[in-house]
């Protein structure tokens, strides 16, 4: 095999210790630093075919990290992954990517991946052989088998697309076992059930650009709700129609990342939905039995809101989209009076299009399924279990009992490739490859089939489970015959038309044309709903829902996704209760003070968060965090907010999140909140600006008081600036035509680099506040997450654990997803209001033409490049930090502890995580100051290529990681002073304007407005 | 509180040092006198010639001192010392390569086994399978093949030890001063003629902002690469490069 051609550790910059050797030098030379061993060159033993050392090479293969399926390419770069991009051809996500999917590479090189199989040895879990694990597998099968216990065993498989379930069903039946579970905890059972019985089809692709009115009820299309990425990508794309966008209004009693970017907000009680639903079904036609007045009364809003709604849709006619997703028990048939409208108003087949169904959720199995299989567990009547991902010990009801019940389990099997809380119950591990070390298929929409391959070897001794499966059953003389192929791969590509030459010609696309789905799909029988109603007692609702970054839970190992603050509460490495102002007044507690959240099911402590957009009857917490063990980023962060659920499903066999009462009462700790944001309020100061789309339409006059609380006298013509890489007025002598000292700042001056000026145009009326962008950033540019507990200094209580260094403000995070909450009202004003507007601007250096940051740098470590860079010198700086003090975006961040060297306790990149580090960009050392360069090193790549081609960049040739992650596609970037750019003429746009142009920064960001879709006047 | 006499210690032993220090840099590039090359076909070492090792030998003889010392005027190097500490300008390989007899004698191109200094950042160490596609057959019996042979057929990596290295926060890019027409050893040296390869540049940004403010000279870069520079090498233009901070610091 290939070893890898650079040093394995990839050292730090220590500018510490490079200024003690700079400033020795002249005297005691090399005398001074001593203990470096000298570096070594190791080569290849044999080179790769088709790669060069030093140039990255690109697989395209099929992310995991949710049921969607989206396509990826995974860049390498001398054998290692380092970065995943959507893979543009790809059908599902076309080129964009969310938080989680970037992020599968640290679960790739998570530090807590089971290194080889473990076997139960007096209690613990001790590493064993390869050979020892298989063996002691086939042993425990064949003794199985001989007492004729098989029929009862049960495996259960975290849901998966492809072939997969099919090879495993068929290892299963050869082996005389049952087919397997295959469970995923964040599927949206209720939706599926009743889609498949309104519609056909488990989940139809749902067109927003076709739509003019989008009801919600709870479902969180943007939240990570269904499939993100495409229902993300179809919602931009009709937000960005502006006048022809469709108006949203969002139903729920939590107003969710769907419910902040609708215009309009029902806060309907939870529970009410299902009146809410049947009565606008009444109003379209169909006669839904409930009346507007009696599901207003019920819902606790205005009977008004409801009857324009049932106008709106009936006026948008075939062109309305109504999704369900509702978590209470009767989210079935709230999901099918939804279906019903769309049916009634002749919608299907324009926004809900069944023949384009996504066919993630095909062959996956109940909630309810997997309970009982664990009560079966519990009776003693399993005598051999099996997991592969599913992490049901944390993501099932706690009634259900998961660790008395796999107690009672002879032998428990875990091919999970990473630690988790079941994995850790089980007997045997025999870790499988991560999914980017693997082979498989998927079939996201019907005949395509997206391949899944290997894009590095493995990083630790682990074994695709379907090897292990065929090694098992080559073994065993019974199965042997049946098993003629040699490995997983081979079984894939005869599976394939054109078989191994088919699969070697597909994989540079990672598509092909075909099918990998396993028959006939199972129909879960549909389970009375013991009750519809909310159960419990107490004067609160509780909602848990689904992190948008962690999802069920399996994200909370992962720094990146624990260190992206939640979009809606913009809280990180924390669980709070979101209650609302008079909730938190009518308490008596205040932000952080912590409250005790009371169930029949179990009790929560956590602090209070004061959220608007939530009902004040109503409490919400994130699931997702709170892990026993799931590796060092997820062991005790936060609280587990599953505990305080019972087993309450809804008919369709899924688990429901909205089904208790709570009590809540004042518990005496406070903590802090661990949170990126400063102020949820702009202050008049502008930054993220609206327009009402009557303005574009030319039936309202566009007031401008919403910003400019003080006006300065900067042109708003800022092209000027865009177009020159120093704002004119801030060129001083280089603007001085006679000047003979304007050096490569000339647009004259042979090498040419001050004929560019690089910009960013970024559409708020695409931007969700998704944060994809944020993740993207920290993959492409090693930005250290500093979150963890041993990141930060202990000095004060009430700042030690998960998240105290960003408490103190210390997180890295180049792009910061700013989010401002828009209410004509005093801050002190508590009073529940459902009408306030919600705007996100990604922001970040906005590398400005007259830059504040570069006069104040006593040792011009920042300045500005001839191509309109605001360029940050990280071996110039020496961390006075007047920069940032003087930065109106306040986008520069410190290094405050030097995450990034190996040898400290701070270090963000534990092994393998550095293996993941982007080597063309500098790891940055302790007492830097750091910012976006705009992605400088893909600008100079670019430039490399253009040269070694002899040509000149060619417009939109490449993108930031930012621009290119973003699955609502609101970022352009580009050479603003050349037209070959789609950024130049997206600048131009009416909507466009720079955050404080009073303050004459000249920016090379230009933001465009936000476009609100108020209900239309009656 | 030191007393006088201890402040003159440590003065004394600041200037010792520094003068070590200094030396050592310094020797790290002598070699052991200068020996004329023999005439030809003249034993050496008492090998004689169509001996094993006699072409070897004979190279590393004819280039021993023909290298021009590297241009340290601008020294002062921290990358010396944070990088190289404990390696001289020219240290001991695990496998004594004899760039003399692959360059001078059998005329390999440079880029015969770095194979991707014209098309990547990475010059690229040529892999054990490269040496090994001549040396299956090639000196086999040789000690210093038979080292290589050892690494081939155990599968370790050879533990070059590194002598060229710019620090982490700079990016250079090899392909773009190789297809800027810059000679190897315009910053490497006259490899060719070391029969151990040392170090030549100080590596330091004021040497390579010299090149890049003033430009560069294809006669001068062949010259130093110890070529007579042609008629159309005299011709060329100086070529200059950006000095903008950003173009290597990111």
């Amino acid at each position: 095999m290939t070893s890898i051609a650079n040093t394995g550790d990839k050292p730090a910059v220590k500018r510490r210790e490079f200024l003690k050797v700079l400033g020795a030098s002249t005297a005691a030379g090399a005398a001074a630093a001593c203990g470096d061993k000298p570096e070594k060159l190791l080569p290849y033993l044999v080179s790769p075919d088709h790669t060069v050392p030093g140039v990255s090479t690109y697989y395209a293969t099929t992310c995991r990290e949710c049921a969607s399926g989206c396509g990826i390419i995974v860049e390498t770069r001398d054998g290692r992954a380092i970065k995943a991009e959507g893979n543009p051809d790809h059908p599902v996500n076309r080129g964009a990517l969310c938080a989680r999917g970037q992020s599968s590479l640290q679960g790739l090189y998570n530090p807590d991946r089971y290194r080889g199989p473990m076997l139960r040895d007096g209690g613990e879990l001790k590493p064993v052989s390869w050979d020892q694990a298989l063996q002691t597998l086939a042993t425990r099968l064949g003794e199985v088998r001989s007492r004729n216990q098989a029929g009862n065993a049960v495996f259960i498989n975290q849901h998966e697309q492809g072939s997969f379930p099919a090879f495993l069903d068929q290892w299963l039946a050869a082996h005389g076992m049952p087919a397997h579970l295959s469970y995923d905890a964040e599927a949206p059972l209720a939706t599926m059930s009743a889609n498949r019985e309104a519609y056909g089809v488990a989940w139809p692709s749902l067109d927003f650009t076709e739509a003019r009115v989008v009801v919600s009820i709870g479902a969180d299309f943007l939240d990570g709700w269904g499939h993100s990425v495409p229902q993300q990508l179809s919602w931009a794309d009709a937000r960005a129609k502006l006048t022809d966008a469709p108006r949203a209004v969002y139903i729920g009693a939590r107003r969710s990342l769907t419910g902040l970017n609708s215009d309009q907000w029902i806060a309907a009680k939870p529970g009410s939905e299902l009146q809410v639903v049947r009565a606008l079904l009444g109003a379209v036609g169909r006669g839904g039995g409930v009346s507007i007045e009696a599901a207003a009364q019920a819902a606790g809003v205005t009977a008004e809101s409801i009857t324009s709604l049932a106008n709106e849709l009936r006026a948008a006619g075939s062109h309305a989209l109504v999704i369900a997703g509702t978590t209470g028990p009767d989210a079935r048939a709230v999901a099918l009076a939804a279906a019903e409208i769309n049916k009634a108003l002749g919608a299907v087949g324009t926004t809900v299009k069944t023949a384009d169904a996504l066919l993630a959720y095909e062959r996956i199995n109940t909630t309810a399924q997997v309970r009982e299989a664990v009560e079966r567990m519990n009776a003693g009547n399993v005598p051999i279990a099996f997991f592969r991902g599913a992490n049901i010990a944390h993501t099932l009801a706690k009634q259900t009992n998961v660790a008395a019940a796999l107690g009672k389990v002879a032998f428990k099997v875990s091919f999970t490739s990473v630690k988790d809380e079941t994995s850790e119950l089980c007997d045997l591990i025999l870790p499988d490859h991560h999914s980017l070390e693997s082979w498989g298929d998927a079939e996201p929409m019907r005949g395509v089939l997206s391949l899944v391959q290997p894009t590095m070897d493995p990083v630790f001794t682990t074994r695709a489970t379907a090897d292990v499966l065929i090694a098992v059953a080559k073994a065993n003389p019974a199965t042997a015959s049946r098993y003629g192929f040699s490995d997983y791969r081979a079984w894939i590509s005869s599976r394939i038309s054109g078989g191994d030459t088919g699969l070697t010609s597909a994989l540079p696309r990672g598509l092909t044309n075909g099918s990998a789905l396993a028959g006939a799909v199972p129909t879960a029988r549909l389970a009375a709903s013991a009750s519809q109603a909310i159960g419990g007692t107490g004067e609160y609702t509780l909602q848990v829902y689904f992190s948008p970054t962690l999802g069920d839970g399996r994200g909370a190992n992962k720094p990146w996704l624990q260190e992206l603050p939640d979009p809606v509460t913009k809280v990180l490495w924390q669980t709070v209760v979101e209650m609302h102002g008079e909730t938190a007044k009518a308490l008596g507690v205040a932000q952080g003070e912590h409250v005790t959240v009371r169930t029949a099911a179990g009790e929560l402590t956590a602090p209070a968060y004061i959220y608007i957009g939530i009902r004040p009857d109503t409490i919400a917490i994130a699931a997702g965090r709170g892990h026993a063990g799931y590796g060092r980023y997820a062991a005790g962060c936060g609280s587990d907010a599953y505990q305080l659920l019972g087993i309450t499903e809804n008919e369709a066999g899924g688990w429901a999140l909205t089904q208790q009462k709570a009590t809540v009462t004042k518990a005496s700790a406070l903590s802090r909140i661990v949170t990126t944001e400063g102020s949820a309020r702009q202050h008049d100061r502008g930054i993220a600006r609206a327009m009402s789309v009557g303005v574009l339409l030319g039936t309202e006059e566009e007031h401008d008081g919403e910003h400019h609380a003080f006006t300065g006298d900067a042109s708003h013509e800022f092209l000027p600036g865009l177009r020159s890489p120093v704002a004119g007025d801030a060129q001083g002598d280089l603007v001085d035509p006679k000047s003979k000292d304007q050096g490569l700042y000339d647009p004259a001056h042979p090498l040419g680099l001050a004929k560019r000026r690089w910009a960013m145009t970024i559409d708020l009326a695409r931007c969700t506040g998704c944060s994809a962008c944020v993740t993207a950033c920290y993959a492409e540019n090693n930005i250290p997450t500093v979150g963890a507990p041993w990141q930060g200094p202990v000095v004060m209580a009430d700042r030690t654990g998960f998240g105290a260094n960003i408490t103190r403000s210390r997180e890295m995070a180049w792009i910061r997803l700013e989010r401002y909450f828009e209410i004509d009202r005093e801050p002190k004003d508590v009073a529940f209001d459902a009408s306030f507007d919600t705007r996100f601007v990604p922001m970040m250096c906005q590398h400005c033409g007259n830059a504040p940051c570069e006069p104040v740098c006593p040792v011009f470590a920042t300045y500005h490049a001839p191509d309109g860079l605001n360029v940050q010198v990280y071996n110039r700086c020496v961390g006075t930090r007047y920069c940032s003090n003087n930065c109106p975006y306040k986008v520069r961040y410190f290094n405050w502890f030097g995450y990034g060297e190996h040898d400290r306790a701070q270090y963000a990149f534990p092994e393998p995580l550095h293996w993941q580090l982007n080597p063309d960009v500098t790891v940055r050392g302790k007492g830097v100051m750091e910012k976006c360069t705009f992605c400088v090193q893909r600008i100079r790549e670019a430039e490399h290529h253009a040269k070694l081609e002899g040509r000149e960049i060619q417009g939109d040739e490449f993108t930031t990681a930012c621009a290119q992650a973003c699955p609502s596609r609101a970022i352009i970037f580009g050479d603003a002073a050349s037209d070959a750019w789609t950024v130049a003429r997206a600048a131009q746009d009416r909507r466009a304007y720079h955050v404080f142009e009073e303050l004459n920064t000249f920016t090379a960001v230009a933001y465009l407005k936000k476009v609100n879709h108020p209900a239309a006047r009656a | 509180m030191p007393g006088r006499r201890s402040w003159a210690l440590v003065t004394g032993f600041v200037v010792v040092a520094a003068a070590v220090a200094a030396l050592s840099a310094y020797t790290g590039t002598l070699f052991s006198a200068q020996q004329t090359a023999p005439a030809a076909d003249q034993p050496i070492d008492g090998i004689n010639p169509g001996q094993p090792g006699y072409l070897t030998l004979k190279a590393n003889l004819e280039a021993r001192g023909k290298a021009p010392k590297g241009p340290w005027a601008y020294s002062g190097s921290s990358n010396f010392n944070r990088y190289f500490v404990g390696v001289s300008r020219s240290p001991q390989q695990p496998i004594n390569f004899p760039h003399p007899v692959h360059v001078n004698t059998l005329k390999l191109n440079c880029v015969f086994c770095h194979y991707a200094a014209d098309k990547s950042p990475d010059p690229g160490m040529p892999a054990i399978s490269t040496c090994m596609g001549c040396h299956n057959t090639v000196a086999i019996q040789r000690p210093e093949i038979q080292k290589l042979k050892a690494y081939a057929d155990s599968g370790k990596a050879i533990p070059w030890v590194r002598i060229h290295k710019v620090p982490d926060y700079v990016q250079f890019p090899h392909m773009r001063h190789v297809n800027a027409g810059v000679t190897c050893q315009a910053c490497h040296g006259q490899v060719q003629n070391m029969p151990r390869v040392e170090r030549y540049a100080s590596l330091n940004m004021g040497w390579c902002v010299n090149c890049h403010l003033n430009g560069y000279s294809r006669a001068e870069g062949m010259r130093a690469a110890g070529y007579e520079p042609s008629q159309e090498d005299m011709r060329a233009p100086i070529r200059k490069a950006s000095y903008d901070c950003a173009v290597c610091h990111y």
